[in-house]
């Protein structure tokens, strides 16, 4: 069928492609239950470490990215696509701008994930947090994005209709930043095909890294959904947005105040003071338009509240905008610093995160699925009676999740912080604060297969639907509409100047990227520009070939998914790790391995608090040394040989990106690093390992773990010695 | 150069300087959307969510 043809008179006939939306509403189905299904096994992981299978492909550290990222780039994003493309064709009254391009984006786009879920279990990984995937993958995605970029903006260009709808503004927002951000925080120089190290080091990767790890909350999770929820809402609800003058206030606040609110993930670390603080406060400020944008969902339902209770489109969506309203009070209330400093690295982020993935996102994407389906395929849904019980299923679910977090997190925050009468931590040992919680895993778990269990009972729902409509309608033809053309459009007199502004979609994507980099320059920019932030200690030296190799195993391993790397500056992180962490103690590190939770001990400072065999028995059997430890066997460490020929490409990417090697360390990097992981080995014979353990993989780490915070432990010791 | 005036810089400014800018955006974007006479406007904005277009030739049959 032809795409637009002009019929005699005012009007001009198109039909949508509904067909790449029905693609993309398979692709959320099928990706939704792989995320979910992910991440219930690595709910059960740490409930029970031997659900880690013993193998080195299905550990936590590996799985949790993989979860990570199947949630939000595999299932979100197809939901995304998938309501982006029915809804702007809807609005702009006129077909997607190119077939091709959108076949290119969803085909594309798969490939992406099936690459994902590839290389995140085999070890190869940036060890960015929410920005996992290596070098060629980052390439493909910038490319993808800019194909679905174009398909978006050449629909807007060809539309019928004048102005451009509130969730279309959204739309734009999104895409925008989204390219922004990920161009910005992938640049990276690679040491090969599926290895590289960022631009940036330290406290300007976290920056970096948390600005868009933030973002992406904000710019995948967020204004995409809330576009859906402008679009969706009044037509499930049949009636107008409740106030069109409080989405213009809402979007315009939301898209200038996200981008700030990036450091509230950096609280209490060694990025300076001024930038914790500008993090803090819009964080707190976004409480406002956040709610804004919730209470102009909700009262969009006005009248209608009775259909809430009998229409699972209605039903899904009006709790998704009370669990959105839900986590963005509990976002700012995170931010503030003395409420971070319990809940940072405990489960509460946890169980806020998924908060708003499940209560928002999931509950938003079903109900526009429930919808969806029945006007895509011309049916009815198969099942009312099931779709309730998804909607139970999984609101019992989310509460068991978020409730159990609420507990985990709260109790292993206070007991990491509880100091007695005597200036002593009341539990040294961090385990203690582990054993504690491991309950709560188990009620995590249980409410995360409840999840799970709601989302088969949709797609069992939606698939049977489908396959009745296929049975009952014959004719799969698109429908053909009418409009007059955008040069038919009269000029309004009177118009407001936002309503023009509307007319003209490019200036109007201007602005919205003009809004959105602000924050990004004020916050970010000093970081990159000045030295001041990247101050170099003397006594920090770069880390040697060996320790380099051992780097990028712990990055491999995914270590930084349970393990931090930045003590607070606060009593109770002194007596338990050490002194505070400083900016330039991270300042050779491409990329900073800070982490985000402690399920195990923070490891900034743990250099030569054990000893060599310490740390092998440790890798092979946590629970040797540490009984009850929930951390995995990581036994292939003693079989997997250490690559040392690559080790000097490695020192020549870093002396690259600035890392001060000289040329003789360069040249020397095969040899200097075989001699340190002889002397390990030659340690750890005197306990029975055998000399063969020198070329595995076990070495490197352990030259690497007794690096951490060492250099500054010397430097202590050796002013204390001095002042002796 | 550049390096050293950012390095000189008073970053604490800075905060201030974000706090100020977003007061602007919000008060000016506040006081634009209560423009005189866009109630009008923003009703028929509001309603173009529920339109998809006239449909002329409908293929299938709802079930």
């Amino acid at each position: 069928m032809s795409t637009d043809s002009t019929n005699t008179g005012h009007l001009e006939e198109f039909s949508y492609n509904d067909r790449i939306t029905k693609w993309f509403v398979g692709a959320t189905m099928l990706w939704g239950c792989v995320a979910l299904l992910l991440g219930v096994i690595i709910a059960f992981q740490l409930a029970y470490w031997k659900f880690n299978l013993g193998l080195e492909w299905t550990t936590f550290g590996r799985l949790r990215p993989l979860h990570t990222n199947a949630a939000i780039f595999a299932f979100i994003g197809n939901a995304i696509f998938a309501g982006i493309y029915y809804s702007t064709e809807r609005l702009c009254k006129t077909r997607m701008f190119s077939d091709t391009l959108g076949w290119l984006h969803f085909w594309g786009w798969q490939l992406i994930i099936v690459a994902a879920a590839i290389s995140l279990p085999l070890g190869l990984t940036t060890g960015k947090e929410y920005a996992e995937l290596e070098w060629p993958i980052d390439i493909s995605i910038a490319v993808i994005w800019v194909i679905f970029a174009i398909n978006f903006f050449g629909t807007l260009v060809k539309r019928r209709e004048k102005h451009i709808y509130v969730a279309l503004w959204f739309y734009i927002a999104t895409i925008l930043t989204v390219a922004v951000l990920h161009i910005v925080n992938s640049i990276s120089l690679p040491v090969s095909l599926m290895k590289s190290y960022p631009i940036y080091a330290g406290v300007q990767d976290a920056l970096v890294q948390w600005w868009y790890g933030h973002n992406a909350v904000a710019f995948f999770l967020t204004t995409p959904f809330l576009g859906l929820m402008y679009y969706f809402i009044p037509k499930a609800a049949k009636r107008p947005v409740y106030s069109y003058r409080l989405s213009i206030i809402h979007f315009w606040s939301l898209v200038f105040i996200y981008i700030w609110a990036g450091p509230h993930h950096l609280l209490y670390s060694s990025v300076p003071d001024w930038v914790q603080t500008v993090g803090m406060t819009f964080s707190i400020i976004l409480w406002m338009p956040s709610w804004g944008g919730m209470i102009n969902g909700l009262l969009t339902l006005r009248g209608v509240w009775d259909k809430v209770r009998t229409e699972p489109v209605l039903k899904f969506m009006a709790t998704a905008v009370t669990f959105y309203g839900m986590a963005t009070f509990e976002g700012p209330l995170l931010s503030i610093k003395s409420v971070n400093y319990l809940g940072h690295f405990t489960d509460w982020i946890v169980g806020h995160v998924h908060a708003g993935t499940i209560g928002w996102n999931y509950m938003m994407t079903a109900g526009m699925l429930y919808f969806l389906v029945p006007k895509l395929w011309k049916t009815h849904l198969f099942s009312k009676k099931l779709a309730n019980l998804q909607f139970w299923t999984a609101t019992i679910g989310l509460v068991l999740y978020m409730m159990s977090m609420w507990a985990a997190g709260i109790t292993q925050g206070l007991m990491w912080r509880a100091v007695d009468a005597s200036g002593r931590l009341v539990y040294p040992n961090f385990i203690e604060t582990v054993v504690k919680i491991v309950p709560m895993y188990w009620v995590r778990a249980f409410g995360g297969v409840l999840v799970l269990l709601g989302f088969f009972i949709m797609v069992y729902n939606l698939v049977k639907t489908i396959q009745f409509a296929n049975k009952n309608n014959k004719d799969q033809a698109e429908d053909v509409y009418a409009a007059p053309p955008l040069s038919a459009a009269k000029e309004e007199h009177g118009a407001s100047a936002h309503r023009k502004l509307e007319g003209l979609p490019m200036l109007f994507s201007v602005l919205t990227l003009l809004a959105v980099l602000v924050g990004g320059i004020v916050e970010i920019a000093p970081s990159l520009l000045s030295d001041k932030f990247v101050e170099k200690a003397p006594h920090i030296k770069p880390y040697t070939g060996l320790e380099l190799a051992g780097r990028d195993i712990y990055i491999k391993e995914g270590c930084y998914v349970c393990h931090s790397q930045q003590v607070r500056p606060t009593p109770s992180e002194k007596l338990r790790y050490g002194d505070p962490s400083t900016a330039a103690e991270s300042v050779y590190d491409h990329p900073f391995q800070w982490g985000s939770r402690r399920i195990g001990p923070d490891l900034a400072r743990v250099g030569g608090k054990y000893n060599d065999m310490w740390h092998f028995r440790h890798m092979i059997n946590p629970r040797d040394v540490t009984p009850k430890s929930i951390m995995p066997n990581y036994g292939w460490l003693t079989k997997n040989k250490t690559n040392f020929k690559v080790i000097q490409k490695k020192l020549k990417v870093m002396k690259a990106l600035g890392v001060p090697y000289t040329d003789e360390q360069i040249a020397n990097a095969f040899n200097d690093a075989q001699m340190q992981a002889e002397k390990i080995t030659k340690g750890l014979t005197e306990h029975g390992v055998p000399m063969k353990m020198q070329s595995k993989e076990i070495i490197p780490l352990i030259a690497y773990l007794q690096r951490l915070g060492m250099d500054s432990a010397n430097a202590k010791k050796a002013i204390e010695e001095g002042q002796e | 150069m550049k390096k050293e005036v950012i390095a000189s810089m008073d970053m604490s400014i800075l905060p201030t300087i974000g706090l100020l800018l977003f007061l602007a955006v919000f008060i000016g974007v506040f006081l634009w959307s209560f423009r005189k006479g866009s109630d009008l406007t923003y009703d028929e904005a509001g309603k173009a969510a529920l339109e998809d277009g006239n449909i002329v030739s409908k293929k299938g049959e709802l079930q």
